[in-house]
């Protein structure tokens, strides 16, 4: 069921971000659908393919920033501002958290998870998330000025 | 059982074609061919909960030959560019055949 609302959501997110005209909008869009779209994957037909997915499709989503950003927007100054100091703030706690997550071996495949999922695995996601997106508008609203 | 994945996936195959097809930002054509491969993946994805058939190396092959894809095609957009200083394809007369 999870698996189910994760695509139908992923997919809508990237059917968003085919039809918005801005090409930041367009390309955040498309790195939380590909990320919800990777989830999906993983609850239908394992946690390895789906975190290949997640991998492969936000390494060629970060290529497709970079190329944007070269070819499309505008010349700047590199400056750092209160949202990027807080993005690198919180790749901190973001990157234990990450090895803490992988060293409870759950992700393991043909193995028992070591442990449930709580509270704390659920504000490591969320913290994730709100990580990646400040870091994404950041850099992509940065190249736009 | 699994309609709206199944429905989803075909949207976003259509969607990045339609896409692909229609738009005038050689960015926005890669992001379709993501679409595609996306929709794929998410369709294969159910071959164990519709078939019972393990699809994970398939799905894992399938998702990197797409990656694959879009790395060649950003060349193509960074060598189109140096090349015509556009991103609109229309533009890039000598590539029409």
């Amino acid at each position: 069921m999870i698996g189910e609302v994760l695509g139908v959501i992923g997919g809508v997110l990237v059917l968003a971000a085919l039809a918005s005209k801005r090409m930041t909008v367009s390309i955040f869009l498309l790195f939380m659908g590909s990320l919800l779209v990777g989830f999906a994957v993983a609850e239908h037909s394992g946690p390895i393919a789906g975190v290949v997915i997640a991998a492969l499709y936000a390494g060629a989503l970060v290529t497709l920033i970079l190329i944007s950003l070269t070819l499309v927007s505008e010349e700047e100054e590199i400056k750092l501002d209160r949202v990027y100091a807080a993005a690198l703030a919180l790749a901190l706690p973001v990157a234990l958290l990450l090895i803490y997550m992988f060293s409870s071996a759950s992700y393991l495949p043909h193995k028992a998870a070591a442990r449930i999922i709580g509270e704390e695995d659920v504000g490591a996601f969320v913290l994730i998330i709100v990580t990646a997106s400040i870091g994404v508008v950041s850099i992509l609203r940065g190249g736009e000025k | 059982m699994s309609v709206p994945t199944m429905l989803i996936a075909g949207l976003l195959v259509v969607g990045g074609v339609a896409t692909i097809a229609a738009t005038r930002n050689i960015i926005k054509i890669v992001m379709g061919l993501q679409s595609i491969g996306l929709g794929t993946v998410l369709l294969l994805s159910l071959l164990p909960v519709l078939a019972g058939v393990p699809a994970e190396y398939v799905v894992v092959l399938v998702a990197a030959a797409s990656t694959a894809t879009e790395a060649i095609a950003l060349v193509i957009v960074v060598v189109a560019y140096h090349k015509f200083k556009t991103t609109d394809p229309r533009k890039i007369s000598e590539l029409r055949w």
